[in-house]
């Protein structure tokens, strides 16, 4: 199981990494809100590997606070972008 | 044995990730490159999350496992069309690659309150089932807590009592509903995964314009949720009794109507109203051995 956590985790991080890139070369915000959603949710992934790799079950309500956390943002986002448009 | 499934738990969203990460970066436009990134958000973190569960045995965890699915079910999908439609609206967006576009030249629909009053005590069971399923015991004591805190939350908070959901829950067809998701979900993130390496001039991106059945805010909501939680369509606007749905790859156009009209009628039948059930039945009898199975 420690070596699977090990490539679970690694893959996250090159998926992370290669979120990145869109997040710097956007070019919208849009682009860059999805990236950024994206990176939240790896990150939500790399906690659950976590848990299985320490046996910790206390990090599982984070899981919760961060798709709660990715959806206030992308919807805040998501209203300047439209605001933006009825100029 | 537990240990197997935990492992393919993780490696499925390990990988769904980095295809969410790798069509992020190859595909062309926003709304091509937010259908690759909604599987990392879906389907990746219900895996993982299920493997966590899983690998830690706990009285409750189930129930967390549960939470984490609902929120996903009822927020991302909801980000999702939030970002799509705005960014499809505006002109600022560059370069929004589109074969057959329904929604071509319309303003933004404006958006429509529900001004019905809102449930204090719904607000408060919510926030109570929320509340006992972060901490993961249902001793009566945590639940008295979980109690007070809703009530509490729900009298400070007027501006956030939810409305009352239309229509009547049928548990049967709830569960059929689900299934019927589920399944789709498993195709399409299979579609999107294989989009994402394929050459991307091979994609046939559309905005498909589906005559809509259903009726009330209830039906309206859960239908465009499922649709931007499957991978590969994303529910952009609906305007005038029609639904805009934004399309990865479109096979045909009467094809993918069909299976808005399949999903339709799964919803109508678990959560609709009586009437709107009704109509359902009606259609059927109209068109025996409907095109929608």
């Amino acid at each position: 199981m420690q070596t699977l956590t090990t490539v679970a985790l690694a893959l996250l991080g090159i998926s992370a990494l290669l979120t990145t890139v869109r997040l710097l070369r956007g070019p919208g915000l849009g682009d860059r809100m999805v990236s950024l959603d994206t990176l939240l949710f790896q990150g939500a992934a790399a906690l659950g590997v976590l848990v299985v790799r320490t046996g910790d079950f206390t990090l599982v309500p984070l899981l919760v606070v961060i798709v709660l956390i990715a959806f206030a943002g992308t919807a805040v986002v998501a209203r300047t972008i439209e605001t933006g448009t009825r100029k | 044995m537990k240990n197997a499934i935990v492992g393919v738990l993780l490696m499925g969203g390990a990988l769904l990730s980095l295809l969410a990460a790798v069509g992020l970066v190859r595909f062309p436009d926003v709304l091509t490159r937010m259908h690759a990134a909604a599987k990392a958000a879906t389907v990746g973190v219900i895996l993982i999350t299920a493997a966590a569960v899983l690998a830690v045995e706990g009285a409750g965890d189930t129930a967390l496992l549960v939470l984490v699915v609902l929120l996903l079910f009822l927020s991302g999908p909801v980000a999702t069309t939030l970002l799509g439609r705005s960014a499809y609206h505006d002109p600022g967006t560059q370069g929004i690659i589109v074969g057959r576009d329904d929604l071509a030249g319309e303003a933004p629909e404006e958006p429509a309150f529900d001004d019905r009053p809102g449930s204090w005590w719904l607000l408060a069971v919510w926030a109570a089932a929320v509340w006992v399923a972060l901490w993961g015991v249902a001793e009566p004591g945590a639940a008295l807590g979980a109690a007070a805190l809703g009530v509490t939350l729900a009298l400070l908070l007027p501006a956030f009592r939810p409305r009352w959901p239309q229509g009547v829950l049928h548990p049967v067809a709830a569960l059929r509903w689900a299934l019927h998701l589920g399944w789709e979900i498993v195709v399409s993130t299979w579609q999107v995964a294989r989009a994402v390496v394929s050459p991307t001039s091979g994609l046939r991106v559309a905005v498909i314009r589906v005559p809509l059945r259903v009726r009330t805010a209830t039906e309206v909501t859960l239908l465009m949720n499922s649709i931007s939680f499957t991978p590969g369509t994303i529910a952009l606007e609906v305007k005038a009794g029609h639904l805009y749905v934004h399309v990865l790859h479109l096979a045909s156009p009467e094809a993918f109507a069909d299976e808005v009209r399949t999903l339709e009628g799964h919803i109508i039948n678990a959560f609709g109203t009586p009437g709107a059930r009704k109509e359902l039945r009606a259609d059927k009898n109209r068109d025996p051995g409907g095109r929608a199975a």
